[in-house]
């Protein structure tokens, strides 16, 4: 029997690869079928909505759009959708994705989500016999909501797709760093990399998350700037470490967009140091933080030539992924492969190459499998790691097998 | 690459294996107890030579987990006995009851009434007035003209003042309102308190009439013989709900204390009826998934070849070679559905999704195994520690009868399948064995809160 723990890194598909299987249940059903998108990320949603409808359009198919804009439009979803949904040969879209900071809020998405399932449950038979694909979009946390409450439809679903974006090739290294985005993987049904407190104040909550999305889009000018400052050392004087830390890696991160790797280095030492303290009491919340903060900050430390340290924060950082990966491979893998090329970049920088060798060795075995399998969610990265790995074998006077390496690279 | 001939073979097999309701004389049908050594007994041609063989105000029971195909076989059960002369029914308690909600036998036997009529119609068996018409307005009038009582209770706690004769009067749909108003079926249970003996009496004479008008067309229909009308009722092992422990006890309770009120004389009843449901009357027959392994995961040639027949139906003209080429690769997949059908439909569609060629490969044949798998995850540690339990003992992990629902939910989420030879065990999925055995927390009372 093949073994399928090998092969979990479907848990991390890209976008392309979700549309690639939506694509095929669109163009195949001729009846009802159930799909669930689980994904954090508006964008990801809007872009396979967009693609499932000039799907549609193109079969000359309907397909029709429902987004509640507040948990409250929840309660009468269920009659629009039987009233308006698409018939058999199209596709019905529901879209409920939710950021809010404010715990209340949260919660009651997360409740109007459970109870539309329960409902939508109890009403599966009069959609079986009306509509064509019933399409929902979730934040990841409602997943387990949804295996639970509504077993009959669960155990109907025709597709599923988990779209969790985890590492990018940072394009500005001609080495190929793999950085860190701030966010986790939703597959791994951890709580979302960066989290913060949730029990925080409403209008505190509310300005945390805008001064991370500001942050998110390189918009922290210098009043926004020292406003996140001064929220930072409110948190931590009031107790709040996760968003104290949550805040502090947005901000590296601004930082380092504007060239300033010294606020950057500094901001995600920080940030690391509460996340070691968190994952000390609560490991399985924060390690994912931890190792995250940690990769980020042996880069910017590269980048500012303080190698040693650079070295340590990226072999913490390593293990930690290690570690994660043996509990949970499909969310952690490729992660671990990204921190394993940082640490051969260190290492080669500090001429110990034959051990950088070993490291990114162990990253493109780790990469080469999920590539062959889910192309356009690996092969990028493979290619940088295999770029890594060209560089130092050169480096190492072993320039036929750099060529063949490069070769191999698509 | 796939050929165009490639996309359109892999439609139809797409469509093939969507999932419906499919019954005998559909071709991709398969009579499953053709393999007695892997779905055990045939339980339809029991219940069907039982229900021959007794008299009429029997009752029988079916039950099964998910994916054993309960439905399909009380299709089967229904053409059975329509075959040997029988009038029977099927009636579907989801589409008269909410079953969200603890079931109370006041509007159980409403349902039962006005289900038989509606059959009765839908079968073209009714005489000239339409059989439903008339016993939900028997059951309308029946209602009405019970005496009035005094209420004790404020205007507010009526909710307008109504009485449920006056609101029975205003409603155009009684059978609606038992199926989607909370509200009406409180009021009717309040109205019919300590008159269930009248409601039970009411119910048999609307029945009996009906059957007695059954009878006497019979002949004339071309239908030969009377022997009698047989009510298949579907859906009761669908209880779902917030607070599954309250509903699950009025099923018991409502299957226990009211068996008397609940059977109805003039006809034979069989309910399908959730796993968790021993009536002390009756005869229980249960289905099983099909065994594709033993308990020490030895894969069983009788169930696989079972499994090898129900796919090879939905590939257009049988053309299963066309995609699977190697043996071992199909059979892993055939094992890996653990005897579930829906997710052996479900595994071989998604090898179709993730087709890029065919025959297909064992890359394609494991990712889709890793995307169905992904369907049953994640765990909660308790869960994990229940399904240690089931993969070390094989016995349903119940330590205490308030954990029901989490049982339950393990079952309807096809964690734990069963099978039967000579007696039912119980297994953990193939497609999530290896993560119990990784990560199972020690087998430690799941699902109970202490010792003791």
């Amino acid at each position: 029997m093949p073994d399928s723990r090998q092969r979990t890194s479907d848990e991390a598909q890209t976008l392309d690869a979700a549309w690639g299987r939506l694509q095929r249940h669109l163009n195949r059903a001729d009846n009802f079928w159930l799909g669930a998108i689980f994904t954090a990320h508006l964008d990801a949603a809007t872009t396979l909505r967009e693609h499932a409808e000039l799907n549609c359009q193109r079969r000359s198919a309907p397909f029709v759009f429902f987004r509640p804009g507040t948990s409250a439009e929840f309660a009468d979803l269920l009659d629009r959708i039987e009233a308006e949904g698409a018939p058999p040969s199209g596709c019905t879209w529901v879209e409920a994705l939710h950021h809010s900071a404010n715990a209340a809020e949260k919660k009651a998405w997360d409740s109007a989500w459970a109870t539309f399932l329960q409902a939508l449950n109890h009403r599966r038979d009069f959609l079986r016999s009306t509509l064509g694909g019933l399409v929902l979009v979730a934040p990841p946390q409602v997943k387990p909501v949804a295996m639970r409450v509504s077993t009959d439809l669960w155990s109907v679903l025709a597709f599923l797709a988990e779209v969790a974006p985890i590492v990018h090739a940072d394009s500005r290294r001609a080495s190929g760093e793999l950085v860190e985005q701030s966010t986790s993987s939703p597959a791994s049904v951890q709580p979302p990399v960066v989290a913060w407190e949730e029990n925080l104040p409403d209008d505190v909550s509310r300005e945390v998350s805008a001064l991370m999305e500001a942050a998110d889009q390189a918009l922290l000018e210098p009043p926004l700037s020292a406003r996140l400052d001064a929220r930072v050392r409110w948190a931590l004087d009031e107790g709040w470490p996760a968003t104290a830390a949550a805040l502090l890696v947005r901000h590296a991160e601004a930082a380092a967009v504007l060239g300033d790797y010294g606020t950057a280095a500094q901001d995600l030492s920080r940030a690391a140091a509460l996340y070691r303290r968190l994952a000390e009491a609560n490991p399985a919340a924060y390690q994912p933080d931890l190792a995250m903060s940690l990769n980020n900050l042996s880069i910017r430390l590269g980048e500012l030539g303080r190698r040693e340290e650079g070295l340590a924060a990226i072999q913490e950082a390593v293990e930690a992924y290690r570690r994660l990966a043996e509990a949970n491979p499909a969310a952690y893998q490729p992660d671990l492969a990204a921190s394993l090329n940082n640490l051969s970049n260190r290492l080669g920088e500090l001429g110990r190459r034959e051990e950088g060798l070993a490291a990114i060795q162990e990253a493109v075995a780790i990469l080469t499998p999920l590539a062959a399998h889910l192309p356009a969610a690996f092969a990028e990265r493979l290619n940088v790691v295999r770029g890594t790995m060209a560089d130092i074998l050169d480096q190492l006077g072993r320039a036929d097998e750099a060529e063949q390496v490069r070769q191999q690279a698509t | 690459m796939l050929s165009d001939a490639d996309e359109e073979f892999l439609t139809q097999l797409h469509r093939n294996c969507e999932l419906r309701d499919i019954g005998p004389g559909d071709e991709r049908y398969v009579p499953l107890e053709r393999y007695p050594e892997a779905v055990g007994p045939d339980s339809v041609r029991y219940l069907s030579r039982s229900i021959a063989r007794t008299s009429r105000g029997s009752v029988f029971f079916l039950s099964g987990l998910r994916g054993s195909g309960k439905t399909t076989q009380l299709a089967r059960l229904q053409i059975e006995l329509r075959g040997k002369g029988f009038a029977a029914v099927r009636i579907d308690a989801e589409q008269y009851l909410n079953l969200r909600q603890p079931v109370d036998i006041v509007e159980f036997l409403f349902f039962l009434v006005g289900g038989i009529a509606d059959a009765v119609d839908e079968a073209g068996w009714a005489p000239e007035q339409k059989a439903s018409t008339r016993a939900w307005e028997r059951l309308r009038q029946w209602l009405q003209g019970l005496p009035r009582r005094l209420s004790v209770r404020t205007e507010a706690e009526l909710g307008g003042g109504f009485d449920l004769p006056g609101l029975i009067e205003a409603k155009v749909n009684l059978k609606a309102e038992i199926a989607r108003d909370e509200s009406f079926v409180a009021e009717l249970r309040r109205f019919l308190d300590g008159r269930l003996s009248e409601l039970a009496a009411e119910a048999n004479s609307v029945v009996e009439q009906l059957v007695r008008e059954l009878r006497d067309a019979w002949p004339a229909r071309g239908q030969g013989e009377w022997l009698g009308l047989v009510v298949l009722v579907d859906s009761l092992d669908h209880v779902r709900g917030s607070d599954f422990l309250a509903i699950r006890r009025a099923l018991v309770d409502l299957f226990d204390k009211q068996a008397r009120v609940l059977t109805l004389h003039a006809c034979t009843s069989v309910f399908i009826v959730p796993p968790y449901l021993h009536p002390g009357y009756g005869t229980m027959r249960k289905l099983t998934n099909i065994k594709v392994a033993d308990r020490d995961r030895v894969p069983f040639p009788r169930g696989i070849e079972a499994l090898r027949e129900v796919v090879t139906r939905r590939f257009p003209d049988g053309a299963i070679d066309r995609m699977f080429t190697d043996e071992g690769l199909l059979e892993g997949l055939l094992l890996t559905s653990g005897g579930n059908l829906r997710d052996l439909l479900r595994l071989v569609t998604e090898v179709a999704t993730q087709a890029e060629s065919l025959p297909v490969d064992a890359t394609t044949v494991t990712g889709a195994i890793a995307q169905i798998r992904n369907n049953l995850l994640p765990l909660s540690d308790d869960e994990r520690a229940a399904l240690a339990r089931v993969a070390e003992e094989h016995r349903a992990p119940l330590h205490s009868q308030d954990k029901w629902s989490e049982l339950s939910n393990l079952f309807d989420r096809h964690l734990v399948l069963g099978y039967s030879n000579g007696e039912t065990w119980y297994d953990v999925h193939p497609l999530i064995a290896d993560e119990v055995n990784a990560k199972g927390a020690p087998p430690d009372e799941p699902f109970t809160t202490g010792r003791g």
